[in-house]
């Protein structure tokens, strides 16, 4: 499209420019052809004159040089010429028959100033020589008077008659003539005088009549009116060329017009083009701070916004419990959730604050707000909350009650301290609303999760994460029966501490699967050289990790004494899912010959039945049960269940935080199988 | 009746200026392209038995004319009329006696195709020029062609013909009032004018510019020779011919259109017989002579 667009202008400029120099080529030649033709015509018209007058002045003066008109002729001649190859440039045939016709009636002329020439001769010749014999008359000696009068009058009727070109006068003369003839002289002299004059009245008398013919065909030739006659045709042909010229002239200032317009054309088109481009441009920018699913924009375009806010109020919005109602009516029922909540969102704020609604996070949004007018958080969060409970959303005949969370915050970096802030009322469910301030320590928290990560990367790169171990009792026998293997952190001061508090952070930091890995190899390592029992925690995490498994298979095969001197403790058994992945490993390290055990049994909601089935060697009764036994009475009639139903179902039961005698006292006495506590024996790096 | 005619011929002998002006002094020509003429003028080889040029007849010894009434041409054959003189021949008003060619190239044409004259064809001249090594040298210098054209060689001759021309005579320096004439002369001039010699003999030739009859008041007592008549068929034009120049006319007898008269007396005398219808006196001819001799001019300057 572009290329054809040039090509028409390159095209149309090139018609353009040739067009021109054919206006102007046509133009020119015209004009010229017509300047120089009028010049020939014109020097016609004035030599034409010129010859008329050199052979009339020719005919007045008795003799006159021939030159004259023989030069004029000659520049005639010329002029003719000229025009004959002049004629060749026209195409009018009448035109070239009419120069043609001029150069025919300019040869006649010609001739008839020749017979002028020739008569003039003849006749001036004469009258010059009468005079001249009119002077001799008085030396003559004439008795006739008579004669004298006679040749007087004829003389001077020749003279009358040249003058004034009367053919009558020759009338007159003849007469005359015929007296004169009659005479004859004896006086010799007077005879030959006689003679001659009557011959040269007689040559006067023959020639005059055509001599006067051929001055007038001379002057009265038509040269003049041929030569009219070619102007008028040439006015009425340059005319016709000078309409066409017009024509043409017009056509060029058309076809220009019709360039401006395409130039104007493309112009605007492009114009519009650009315009276009720039709107999608717009458009795309649009889209990018633009979140798809609710059309407010998106965290980006908060990032962008926020900067240019002078007193910020933010605002962090979170649908509770968002993920079940995803996993519970599937993902199209909670995408339109979220339409449906940026709706009530937008409806529940006040227009008069101007506020910005972003999609922060998948459940999250966020209200920006440059805070003119002071706000109450409380009420403006509340007010929003009670919305969102009063507008239950509709999915498909569905009523779906939402509740929503709302975090605000006026300290920068708002989007973080809100989300902070957030967190912390996730803990306690009964409150919505919070508003960050420093005094929730929140940055606190953060600062320690910073120096612990700091530490345990320290320790894991330094082999400072160390296996202490703590002796399990037998009840009855009060011997040692097994260790719990217990992973510990030693600071760089050689200070020990336990890697409970680390283990959060190591989750988040990703260093939870190598402490695992370590804690493994260093415990199954120490039960192959000291050939005890020996218990280690695993979650289900650890047994749904394939790579867990790889790594304890790898293990075993390098300790084979291990195995049998084995124990492993699962943690967090309430969040058990994958129920045949726990079985599976069960059975296989049951077959190696080690011992699977349930850890802190009784805590949370434990699915009896599910656990018993898995069959288990042992469970470890939770501390938070055994801790206060010997008071609370509560406490001691569960686990006197849980050990009852262990029993039947053939299953060892340990006490954990026996930290003193009474409650050593307790335990025995319900009928746990073996103890574990500071009253029995702390956690040892030997044993 | 004396003072009459008196006042009548006061009347009409209103003179112009005078009737016969002077040959220029000089006349701008192309001298290359004349010497080259020249050389033409002179060239045998441009008759068909190479025995005759154009100098053969046109003696520039003799003013330019022949001494013969009548030339001979190739096989000793004879022309019917008599050769002009080249000499000014360039302000003839027409060329030949009988004026049918307007211009020196095209007269130059005539007498190289006249049988009786040089008998050659165009073809036959060009042959024979263009395998003229020296005349085809000399060609390409003046025209730059290879090849020698018929026009060319015309053009030559044309060339060298107008550089023929006699100025300063005596007379021609009397008009431009650098000399006298004598008594004598001025009488001739005088007698040449009076007696109307001037009516035909007039212009810068004097003569040449106009076709007058021979015989005009008693008729010529010879047959006409390729007179006017020749060329326009009109009965009037019998004994019609070019009025030739006077100009070096001592030097070119015999005289008349068919050489004639022999001498210039003879001329004269026979002229004002048959076109004055007398004779004139032993004294005015004597007198007409001297003016004539004055018309003698330089011998051109090509010729040297």
């Amino acid at each position: 499209m572009k290329k054809i667009r040039i090509l028409i202008l390159v095209l149309f400029a090139f018609f353009a420019i040739f067009s021109l120099i054919t206006f102007e080529k046509y133009s020119t030649d015209t004009f010229k052809e017509k300047g120089e033709i009028t010049s020939l015509l014109f020097n016609l018209k004035i030599l034409d004159n010129e010859l008329n007058y050199e052979v009339l002045k020719t005919s007045f003066f008795l003799y006159q040089n021939y030159d004259n008109i023989v030069n004029i002729e000659k520049r005639i001649e010329k002029n003719l010429k000229a025009l004959e190859d002049k004629k060749e440039c026209f195409k009018s045939r009448a035109l070239k028959e009419e120069i043609e016709d001029l150069v025919k009636s300019f040869e006649k002329k010609f001739k008839y100033v020749e017979d002028f020439k020739l008569y003039n001769s003849s006749i001036k010749n004469s009258s010059l020589y009468l005079a001249t014999l009119l002077n001799r008359l008085n030396t003559l000696n004439l008795n006739h008077t008579g004669y004298e009068k006679l040749v007087i009058k004829a003389i001077s009727t020749i003279f009358l008659s040249k003058n004034s070109f009367d053919a009558d006068f020759v009338e007159e003369l003849k007469p005359v003539y015929k007296r004169l003839k009659l005479y004859r002289f004896k006086d010799k002299k007077l005879q030959k005088f006689h003679k001659i004059l009557t011959v040269h009245i007689n040559i006067f008398i023959k020639n005059f009549k055509r001599y006067k013919e051929s001055l007038n065909a001379v002057l009265n030739s038509d040269t003049k009116e041929k030569i009219y006659s070619i102007e008028q045709r040439l006015n009425l042909i340059f005319n016709k060329e000078l309409q066409k010229i017009g024509y043409l002239f017009k056509l060029i200032i058309a076809v220009y017009f019709i360039g401006l317009l395409s130039i104007i054309y493309f112009i605007v088109k492009l114009d519009r083009e650009n315009k276009n481009l720039m709107q999608l441009q717009e458009k795309l920018k649009i889209q990018a701070i633009t979140d798809d699913l609710t059309d407010l924009k998106n965290r980006k375009a908060y990032k962008k916004d926020v900067r240019g806010v002078k007193k910020p109020f933010f605002a962090l919005v979170n649908i509770d419990g968002f993920k079940e109602y995803n996993n519970f009516y599937g993902i199209a029922m909670g995408d339109h959730i979220l339409r449906q909540s940026a709706k009530i969102l937008k409806k529940g704020v006040p227009a008069h604050y101007s506020a910005q609604f972003y999609r922060i996070g998948a459940d999250e949004f966020g209200i920006l707000i440059d805070e003119d007018i002071p706000i109450n958080s409380y009420a403006f969060s509340q007010h929003i909350i009670e919305i969102f409970s009063k507008t239950p959303i509709k999915f498909k005949n569905i009523e779906t009650p939402i509740s929503v969370s709302i975090a605000t915050s006026r300290k920068r970096p708002l989007l973080e301290t809100a989300d902070l802030a957030m967190k912390y009322i996730k803990r306690d469910k009964r409150n919505h609303y919070i508003t960050y301030s420093d005094k929730l320590g929140l940055m606190q928290e953060i600062k320690e999760n910073i120096k612990r990560s700091k530490i345990l990367k320290n320790a894991i790169l330094n082999d400072r994460v160390t296996i202490y171990y703590q002796p399990i009792v037998d009840n009855k026998t009060a011997k040692i029966v097994k260790y719990e293997a217990l992973a510990r952190v030693r600071h760089i001061n050689g200070k020990i501490e336990s890697i409970h508090p680390y283990l959060k952070i190591a989750k988040e930091i990703g260093l939870y699967e190598e402490i695992t890995k370590k804690v493994l190899e260093l415990s199954i390592a120490k039960t192959e050289r000291v050939k005890k029992e020996i218990a280690i925690n695993i979650s289900m995490k650890d047994i749904e990790n394939p790579d867990f498994l790889i790594n304890l298979g790898k293990l075993i095969k390098k300790y084979p004494e291990a195995v049998k001197h084995l124990s492993f403790e699962i943690l967090e058994s309430e969040t058990l899912k994958d129920y045949e992945a726990v079985k599976n490993f069960v059975s296989i390290i049951k077959a190696q010959g080690g011992k699977i055990g349930i850890d802190d049994f009784g805590s949370g909601y434990s699915n009896f039945a599910h656990i018993f089935h898995l069959d288990i060697d042992f469970i470890k009764i939770d501390g938070s049960l055994i801790e206060n036994i010997d008071k609370d009475h509560i406490s001691k009639v569960i686990v006197e269940n849980i050990v009852k139903i262990a029993k039947d179902a053939n299953i060892t039961t340990i006490a954990e935080f026996v930290h003193s005698k009474e409650i050593l006292e307790v335990v025995k006495e319900i009928g746990i199988d073996c103890s574990q506590g500071y009253y029995l024996g702390e956690p040892e790096p030997f044993i | 009746m004396k003072i009459l005619t008196v006042v009548l011929i006061f009347f009409t002998y209103i003179f112009s200026k005078e009737p016969i002006e002077p040959i220029p002094l000089s006349l701008s020509y192309d001298r290359q392209k004349a010497l080259l003429g020249k050389r033409l003028f002179f060239e045998k080889l441009l008759s068909k038995d190479k025995t005759i040029s154009c100098a053969s007849c046109h003696r520039l010894k003799n003013g330019g004319a022949d001494k013969n009434s009548f030339s001979k041409g190739i096989g000793g054959r004879e022309g019917k009329i008599n050769a002009p003189t080249v000499l000014n021949a360039y302000f003839n008003f027409k060329q030949f006696w009988n004026g049918r060619a307007d211009t020196l190239k095209d007269q130059a044409s005539g007498p190289v195709h006249s049988k009786d004259e040089m008998g050659m064809t165009k073809e036959q001249i060009l042959k024979r020029l263009n395998s003229h090594p020296q005349y085809r040298k000399l060609f390409k210098k003046v025209f730059k062609t290879d090849k020698i054209g018929y026009d060319q060689i015309m053009e030559a001759l044309a060339e060298f013909e107008k550089a023929l021309y006699t100025p300063n005579s005596k007379f021609d320096r009397f008009l431009r009032g650098e000399a006298k004439l004598s008594p004598l002369e001025k009488k001739g001039y005088m007698l040449f004018k009076k007696l109307g010699c001037i009516t035909c003999h007039n212009g810068v030739n004097i003569g040449g510019n106009s076709f007058q009859k021979m015989g005009l008041v008693i008729p010529y007592d010879k047959l006409a020779l390729a007179d006017r008549y020749q060329v326009t068929k009109e009965p009037k034009d019998r004994y019609v011919y070019k009025v030739p120049s006077l100009r070096n006319v001592t030097l070119t007898p015999p005289y008349f259109h068919d050489g004639s008269a022999k001498t210039l007396q003879e001329a004269i005398n026979r002229v004002s017989y048959h076109n004055l219808g007398f004779k004139l006196s032993k004294k005015e001819i004597e007198a007409i002579i001297a003016f004539l001799k004055t018309l003698t001019g330089k011998r051109p300057d090509i010729l040297k």
